[in-house]
């Protein structure tokens, strides 16, 4: 597929002229595996748009790591810092070979000021986006870690996960300890969760892949 | 003695629809000549609740969106088992369900007034069309959000993080900051059960916190109303959110 026809399937909704101003100033890039796209404090110099590939954005705190989202196609990156102005609050590393388009934030502004629809359609992203963020909160302040464990792997595997024969599969070769920080755990319940539920017959373990084997999902509605 | 990120970076818009004591409107109107004001004024319908009264429902259709121009309310997020969360205070010239607009239409938390609470209600529809032909409003809503946005993810990871004393110290920080101090006392009613369900942290443990922060020298507690007595001791506890928030107390 062009880089038109899919950045055109990522941005529905939009109209057609705002559509097309954002293809003219949009560029293609590749980042290998494991590349830092920005870090946290870096100034914003514009946004991205996931076309193909998995980016996780993390921030840290007193040397504590929190991952708070896994991006893949149709994600944006760095919508709430080309807002706000402020400098990037968090880092952003792709997790597989990863193909983003780059729209320069001079451009984006231009864009915006002459298509009110885009602004609007960035803000259907920035609401959504907060839902997601109060629901973690939510559920951060009052979910037992094991059930908030079950829900992400549920989560990430219906986002990310390959539908095999046997399961579905996760190889996103993310640590326990990364594991912990998209929680908000710690790495050793992350491990007596995951063996637990191994024993179960839930999950199989293969290192750093991890198989579905059940619906877990509906095991914790 | 407040903590500094929270200060208010942008004044108040100029008062729009002539409302009797209105000191501002919110930010995102800044900017907008009196014909553009005069449009916005003409969406506009008065509502008025007592105390403790329900604006919004979770799950409901969301018609539109609010301005406060007196009073404060609480949005409120409804967790497993049936506990509250407060996601944040909205008091005069601040807005209320703006984020709804844009996400299907049902609100995703519940409103409810903390005191007699007065505002302007907008329609969906009519401030959607007001965006299209003012894209400055868009951009400086866009902004609110994004700032919203950025002071959620703080909390989350400061919650996964620090303890309910960090957090609590830090809220009783972010309260007198927002709404100011005579001789200590934080000028704001709120109650033990919206204190703990702002932090994240049971009532039980919000209770015997403040009791702790009370021996310590660092508050005094007066029925329903606090005193900061050692601001820098409470600094200590808790750095502030690093985000500079736009009119919401996250």
């Amino acid at each position: 597929m062009t880089k038109g026809a899919e950045l055109v399937q990522w941005l529905g909704g939009l109209d057609p002229e705002a559509s097309k101003a954002i293809l003219r100033k949009a560029h293609q890039k590749v980042f290998p595996a494991e590349t830092l796209l920005y870090a946290q404090g870096d100034r914003v110099s514009g946004i991205y748009i996931v076309l193909e590939g998995i980016v996780k954005e993390f921030a840290s705190l007193e040397g504590c790591l929190r991952y708070l989202r896994l991006s893949g196609p149709g994600d944006l990156l760095g919508i709430g810092e080309i807002f706000s102005q402020e400098p990037q609050t968090l880092s952003a590393s792709t997790v597989h070979q990863s193909r983003l388009v780059y729209l320069e934030q001079a451009a984006f502004q231009q864009i915006c000021m002459k298509h009110p629809s885009v602004p609007l359609w960035m803000m259907r992203q920035l609401s959504a986006r907060l839902w997601e963020l109060r629901m973690a909160l939510v559920e951060t302040v009052y979910v037992e870690s094991a059930t908030r464990l079950v829900h992400r792997l549920a989560a990430v595997g219906e986002r990310f996960g390959e539908q095999r024969s046997q399961g579905t599969l996760i190889d996103l070769k993310l640590s326990r300890e990364e594991w912990a920080a998209l929680v908000g755990i710690a790495p050793e319940t992350v491990s007596r969760v995951l063996h637990d539920l191994e024993r179960r017959g839930w999950v199989a373990l293969e290192g750093r892949k991890i198989w579905l084997l059940i619906d877990l999902a509906q095991k914790v509605a | 003695m407040a903590p500094k990120r929270l200060e208010i970076g942008h004044p108040k818009s100029p008062p729009i629809c002539g409302v009797a004591g209105c000191q501002g409107c919110s930010w995102i109107f800044s900017g907008l000549d009196e014909k553009s004001q005069h449009e916005l004024c003409r969406m506009m319908r008065s509502v008025e609740y007592g105390a403790d009264e329900a604006i919004f429902h979770e799950g409901t259709p969301a018609f539109g969106f609010f301005i406060i121009c007196s009073g404060k309310a609480k949005l409120i997020k409804h967790g497993p088992g049936g506990k509250r969360h407060i996601l944040k205070i909205v008091g005069p010239g601040e807005l209320l369900g703006e984020e709804n607009l844009f996400d299907g239409g049902t609100h995703t938390a519940s409103a409810r007034t903390i005191e007699p609470t007065r505002a302007r209600f907008i329609k969906r529809e009519d401030f959607l069309d007001f965006l299209k032909r003012h894209p400055m409003v868009a951009l400086q809503l866009a902004e609110k959000v994004a700032r919203e946005l950025q002071g959620f993810q703080a909390k989350l990871i400061e919650t996964a993080y620090e303890s309910c004393r960090a957090r609590l110290a830090r809220l009783l920080l972010a309260l007198a900051e927002k709404y100011g101090t005579v001789n200590g006392e934080i000028q704001a009613r709120i109650s033990r059960m919206d204190l703990a369900e702002m932090a994240g942290i049971s009532t039980e443990t919000a209770i015997r916190t403040l009791g702790e922060f009370e021996e310590k020298g660092l508050i005094s507690l007066r029925r329903r109303k606090i005193a900061i007595i050692d601001p820098k001791g409470l600094e200590e506890l808790a750095t502030p959110l690093p985000v500079e928030t736009i009119e919401n107390l996250l």
